[in-house]
């Protein structure tokens, strides 16, 4: 199972490879794309060509992961999508240690957005997960003493505070009432 | 003539985003809203309390010394005091809801509003409404929520004076609750006579501060529940308490 | 050949083979033509051409369009401020001003490293950039492929990546 979004249909990328180039241009875009994630583990590019791309990655480092390096078919994979083969070793002897008990997708797609002034294209980066770089976003805020995570708090410290008192009320009534009923039996019994 | 001076100038040291900068501005004339008007948009409409030289400083209160200078907004690091801050704003905003809300025959006596404690889940007013027997309807309660909840759009800003305890008294004759409490105040004070005095639009109240820079930070203002408590030093009074969130932090429409 | 009627021009080709240009040996025919628009058109045929003038509205609308102006003219609501730096960013998009900062520094990290072993040679293990003053001879390291920065480590840049490591959900 591939731990990221995709569809099923292959996303249309007209003159991926230069005008003219065809369903196989398309295909050798997206191994000189797979080739520089695996070597340099942080891409830029646009969005739709990148994002694309990214499922190719991750199925590549899934298959490795679940065969290792003795499977032909996987093996033959790696060689077709790994243009330059001093990188197959990096798969099988960095990646794959490396993503071992991983529980999330491997890789990460940040969205840059377009620059203006200039051409209108959606850029993206995309990196693999525990690169040596610096994060690209800082690490996330601590967002628990903000005004309305407290108020929801408390409300929420309220709210059980108010299920566990209607709830030993309850277990009190049971008590009380079973007390009645034993009593009536032994007075019924002693009658 | 002698009353104007010659402006000086204080050396007033930014730090934080977008940059870290020195301004020389003028003295008892600048306040921190200047300077993040020399420094951009953002800070003007983001920021809701200063801190100068580490201490919470409204945002229209002019400088008096060289000072360092940091801006606080709700999503900080730690946002405790702009909490305290707009939870105290929206006590002061609640008094003056109930001054203006009634009609000319209910003359409302507002009295005190308690430290403010966001963890309470609601600030508060005391005040002595003249009906006793009144308990409000939901529709009575959402007409003084609105008066609140309007004010995001008016952007009044608070403002600070010290006045003189003699000049106080003049002010709130006609409130027997704050002539009682006014000595008090003013032995708190630094000076010991003098008592700070905030006012938004046409209300004024005696509070201690920091009250936020404007009411445009309020995004939902309601009114929840008004009941009555016996003080032990004003008898028997009305507190009313309600719940605000700022524009900064969104929570859904659902 | 072509008839300029007003503004517009009517295109009309003759049909090919007709008796005068080929039937030579037969016997010439004078026939009076019947009308004037028989003369003038013949057994001709039109091209498909605009039957009409576009108006101005519809030029300006094709050409700029109502629905692109709308989308100039409204203001954005999707504009965030980072938390970081104060510069404004789309909602769906990460900061540019600190992903120059990042682009920056990791341009620089990759021109420390051997560009044999970057680029041609991939090393088997995993690489791991020391700053200046940082300690090389610590257990974490040990088999790794290290490569030495000659500048202190930057501020923003923590440390935390030379654990290992884990997968964010």
């Amino acid at each position: 199972m591939l731990r990221i979004p995709i569809k099923v249909t292959a996303r249309k990328l007209p003159h991926a490879g230069g005008r003219g180039s065809g369903p196989q241009g398309r295909i050798n875009k997206m191994r000189k794309l797979v080739t520089a994630l695996i070597r340099h583990e942080r891409i830029e590019g646009q969005y739709q060509w990148v994002d694309e791309a990214r499922g190719y990655a991750e199925r590549l480092i899934l298959e490795a992961q679940r065969n290792g390096d003795t499977h032909k078919g996987t093996m033959e994979m790696a060689d077709y999508w790994l243009l330059e083969k001093d990188l197959v070793h990096k798969l099988f002897k960095v990646l794959v240690p490396r993503y071992t008990n991983y529980p999330a997708s491997f890789t990460q797609l940040w969205s840059l957005g377009e620059t203006f002034p200039g051409r209108p294209v959606p850029m993206a980066v995309l990196e693999l997960k525990g690169n040596p770089w610096p994060p690209v976003v800082p690490k996330e805020r601590d967002q628990r003493n903000s005004l309305v995570n407290i108020l929801l708090d408390q409300a929420r410290k309220d709210y059980r505070q108010q299920k566990y008192e209607s709830i030993a009320a309850l277990e009190l009534n049971k008590q009380s009432e079973q007390q009645t009923s034993n009593i009536d039996d032994s007075s019924a019994s002693t009658s | 003539m002698a009353l104007i001076t010659r402006i000086e100038k204080v050396q007033v040291v930014h730090h934080g985003p977008p940059e870290d900068c020195t301004l020389l501005m003028n003295k008892d004339l600048s306040t921190p809203f200047s300077v993040a008007m020399h420094i951009g948009e953002l800070l003007m409409t983001r920021s809701v309390v200063a801190l100068v030289n580490g201490e919470p400083w409204d945002m229209h209160k002019p400088f008096t010394e060289d000072c360092e200078l940091q801006f606080l907004h709700f999503k900080d690091d730690q946002p405790d005091i702009p909490n305290q801050v707009f939870w105290r704003s929206c006590s002061f905003i609640l008094g003056s809801i109930l001054e203006r809300a009634f009609k000319e025959e209910i003359h409302v006596e507002l009295c005190s509003f308690p430290r403010p404690n966001v963890r309470s889940g609601s600030f508060v007013y005391d005040a002595d409404l003249k009906l006793p027997d009144w308990k409000p309807t939901s529709a009575e309660l959402n007409c003084l929520s609105r008066i609140g909840a309007k004010l995001q759009h008016d952007d009044i800003r608070f403002e600070r004076l010290d006045v003189d305890i003699s000049v106080a008294l003049k002010m709130f004759q006609d409130n027997r609750f704050k002539i009682l409490q006014i000595p008090s105040i003013a032995a708190q004070s630094p000076s010991g006579n003098s008592v700070p005095v905030y006012r938004m639009g046409d209300h004024v109240d005696i509070t201690r501060g920091p009250l936020m820079s404007s009411t445009q930070h309020i995004a939902r203002y309601s009114v929840t529940t008004v009941s009555d408590i016996d003080s032990p030093d004003f008898g028997r009074l009305k507190r009313i308490q309600g719940l605000a969130i700022p524009k900064q932090l969104p929570v859904s429409d659902a | 050949m072509s008839i300029n009627t007003g503004s517009w021009r009517l295109r009309i080709e003759w049909s090919m083979g007709s008796s005068s240009a080929c039937g030579t040996n037969l016997p010439q025919t004078v026939s009076q033509p019947q009308s004037i628009i028989d003369d003038i058109f013949g057994d001709g045929f039109f091209w498909a051409v605009p039957k009409a003038r576009r108006s101005l509205e519809r030029r300006r609308t094709r050409r700029n369009g109502s629905t692109k102006l709308e989308h100039w003219a409204t203001p954005r609501k999707n504009i965030k401020e980072c938390l970081v730096c104060g510069h404004w960013h789309l909602a769906h998009t990460i900061c540019g001003n600190c992903y120059d900062k990042v682009r920056k520094e990791t341009e620089e990290m990759r021109a420390t490293m051997n560009k044999n072993d970057r680029d041609y040679n991939a090393p088997h293990t995993e690489v791991v950039y020391v700053y200046q003053g940082e300690e090389k001879d610590t257990e974490l390291l040990k088999g790794k492929y290290v490569v030495e920065v000659d500048k202190p480590r930057p501020e923003w840049f923590s440390k935390f990546l030379l654990t290992k490591a884990l997968g964010r959900r």
